[in-house]
């Protein structure tokens, strides 16, 4: 396998991936790699610690970190992202000022399944094109499923482009905007009609076609350009790393995850298990009674864990910091097992 | 006070709170305290990685409800199915039902519309708790904080953008019970680091920006000798639970034990 110049962190809510992702960044830059790392929801302390000021838009700032090489910090933004590919594919502002104001595309399409995954890589997209960097991490939002984020571009393109849209909405409305269903099939079509507005209400329909009728002349573009980025998750030089907890309980959830990246043929070059609790002697206060038992649990997941795992893959353990590290010192410090990654 | 006193009369119980913040546990540890007030319990969860089964060593039952005890009813729901459901209701020509439930239109726009999941959620479990013979309370083991803000947004966004029809209507239901101080608590699972603590924080403001301030905090797996973040006090007045972690061989070990715990501990 070939050293990754895209790294993606995947994994499930609360693993700590955004402190991984963050601290593998700048052990990477310290260790000489022009490295740019992308995260979805930092928390204030690391927002702090890489300069990101919410409200700051997404374009990527420099971290100062010292040494040679250079490490930047962007945020991710999924509707500045939407914003500027449609700019990007419009044939004209019209046509753009059309889909902005357009109250689907500003109230739904922002939750719309995938968008925030998809957005990420597309993000992604637009800086691989930039081709300025060593290497690029991006942090995901955390997934309820792996799906969430593998299978974004595929959801995305199949709403765009399915053919039920075709007949479920834009010849049931004229170029005026008004529903015309009794016209396409007589007494059905009105019953269709009455059901229709039942269901989803007419407005929100009448949008929904706008939506897709402003769109049409950016499908071709746009669907292009999810086919390139739905490739760029399964290129040779995009490494993903699978962060998951060291219970017993999660170990389940980690294979899950492993499992649909490896049915995907997405380059899993590690899973690591975070937080592990080393192991201690059994003394008599309590606090040592639970950091023992701590210890215990920990080493019995990741003991499964490595078993499942098999040879194929590394399995590297993060061992858990009282306080939880912070600056780029001890960020750094933790990220360290993780450099073996970009070889 | 315990937390039965924070939770009171209420019959709905939203537990939410960060990814990986110990809600699930905190769920099942809050269904049984009520079941131990003789209480009738619908504990519900609405994620399709099932994972409120472990907590009573149970198999996973994809999607049936379980008797766990006499009182205690178990449900992992597709909310998809509830609003699939209500199409089938209004759709009465069934190659339009079979074409619509296929479409991806559709099944984008019920993926994606924000809360809209998270409504029907709701909406079934109002009317589990409106029919008769049905449970006393219902705790839901909900989504992390993102998506709790947006169910608990999603009725009135909801009712903005589809007007009448079996999805307003649900929408309607749900808003109103929701509105009610009297029947909705919000109790938010939290660990006692500072990091959690501060997305905690965040989520307390917002939460009561939509007036819907907790009932109360619970800090799950908290290490022995770790005092209450200051900060968080300030931010809530309303009682703070700590629950210790507890060492156990057997995950059907870990809910009696906090159960003990809330049954006696004051804030």
């Amino acid at each position: 396998m070939r050293a990754p110049s895209l790294l993606i962190f995947v994994g499930a809510g609360g693993v700590g991936k955004t402190t991984l992702a963050a601290g593998t960044a700048v052990a990477a830059a310290r260790a000489g790699l022009d490295t740019l790392v992308m995260t979805f929801d930092p928390s204030r302390r690391l927002r702090g610690v890489l300069g990101l000021r919410p409200g700051g838009g997404d374009a990527p700032i420099r971290v100062p970190i010292g040494g040679t090489a250079r490490l930047e910090a962007g945020l991710l933004d999924a509707k500045a992202t939407f914003d500027r590919v449609v700019a990007l594919h419009s044939p004209d502002a019209a046509s753009r000022e059309r889909i902005y104001r357009n109250r689907f595309y500003r109230d739904l399409s922002g939750t719309l399944a995938g968008i925030l995954e998809y957005m990420a890589v597309e993000r992604l997209y637009e800086i691989a094109a930039e081709g300025s960097r060593d290497l690029v991490i991006l942090d995901t939002p955390p997934a309820r499923q792996a799906m969430d984020f593998l299978g974004a571009p595929s959801r995305i393109t199949e709403f765009l482009d399915s053919g039920a849209i075709d007949f479920a909405l834009r010849p049931w409305f004229d170029a005026e905007g008004r529903f015309r269903a009794a016209e396409r099939l007589g007494p059905i079509g009105r019953g269709l009609e009455r059901l229709l507005d039942r269901i989803v209400g007419i407005d929100l329909l009448r949008d929904l076609a706008e939506f897709f009728q402003a769109f049409a002349p950016m499908y071709a573009g746009f669907r292009e350009r999810a086919e390139r980025v739905a490739a760029l998750l399964r290129d040779p030089s995009t490494g993903f790393v699978l962060v998951g907890s060291p219970g017993p309980d999660r170990v389940a959830d980690t294979m899950l995850f492993a499992r649909k990246l490896r049915e995907g043929r997405h380059g899993l070059r590690a899973v690591v298990a975070n937080r592990v609790h080393p192991e201690s002697r059994e003394g008599r206060a309590p606090g040592e009674r639970v950091r023992a038992w701590l210890g215990r649990r920990d080493r019995s997941g990741v003991d499964a864990l490595r078993a499942l795992v098999g040879d194929a893959l590394p399995v590297i353990e993060v061992l858990a910091e009282d306080p939880p590290p912070e600056g780029p010192e001890s960020l750094s410090r933790i990220a360290q097992p993780l450099l073996t990654v970009l070889k | 006070m315990t937390l039965l006193d924070a939770i009171g009369g209420r019959r709905l119980v939203l537990v939410t709170g960060k990814g990986g913040a110990g809600k699930s546990v905190l769920a099942a540890t809050i269904a049984r305290l009520l079941v131990g007030a003789s209480r009738r319990v619908l504990l519900l969860e609405s994620d399709p990685r099932e994972s409120l089964y472990r907590a009573f060593g149970i198999e996973p039952s994809g999607g049936e409800s379980v008797r766990v005890q006499r009182l205690l009813e178990l449900k992992n729901l597709d909310p998809r199915r509830v609003i699939d459901d209500l199409v089938r209701d209004a759709l009465p020509i069934p190659f339009l039902i079979a074409r619509v439930l296929r479409s991806p239109v559709y099944r984008h726009f019920v993926d994606g519309a924000p809360g809209l999941k998270e409504a029907a959620a709701l909406a079934y479990a109002v009317r589990r708790l409106r029919a008769r013979r049905g449970p006393d309370v219902v705790v839901f083991d909900a989504p992390a904080t993102g998506h709790a803000l947006a169910m608990i947004d999603a009725p009135s966004r909801i009712g903005e953008a589809i007007a009448g029809g079996p999805v307003g209507r649900m929408a309607g239901e749900v808003a109103s019970f929701l509105a009610d101080p009297a029947e909705l608590a919000v109790v938010v699972a939290s660990l006692a680091e500072p990091v959690v603590v501060e997305e905690t924080i965040e989520l307390l403001a917002a939460l009561r920006d939509r007036g819907r301030e907790p009932v109360a905090v619970v800090l799950n797996a908290v290490f022995p000798g770790t005092k209450v973040d200051p900060s968080l006090r300030e931010s809530f007045t309303g009682p703070v639970f700590s629950l210790p972690i507890v060492p156990h061989d057997d995950p059907r070990e870990l809910v009696p034990a906090l159960v003990a715990t809330l049954a006696v501990g004051g804030a």
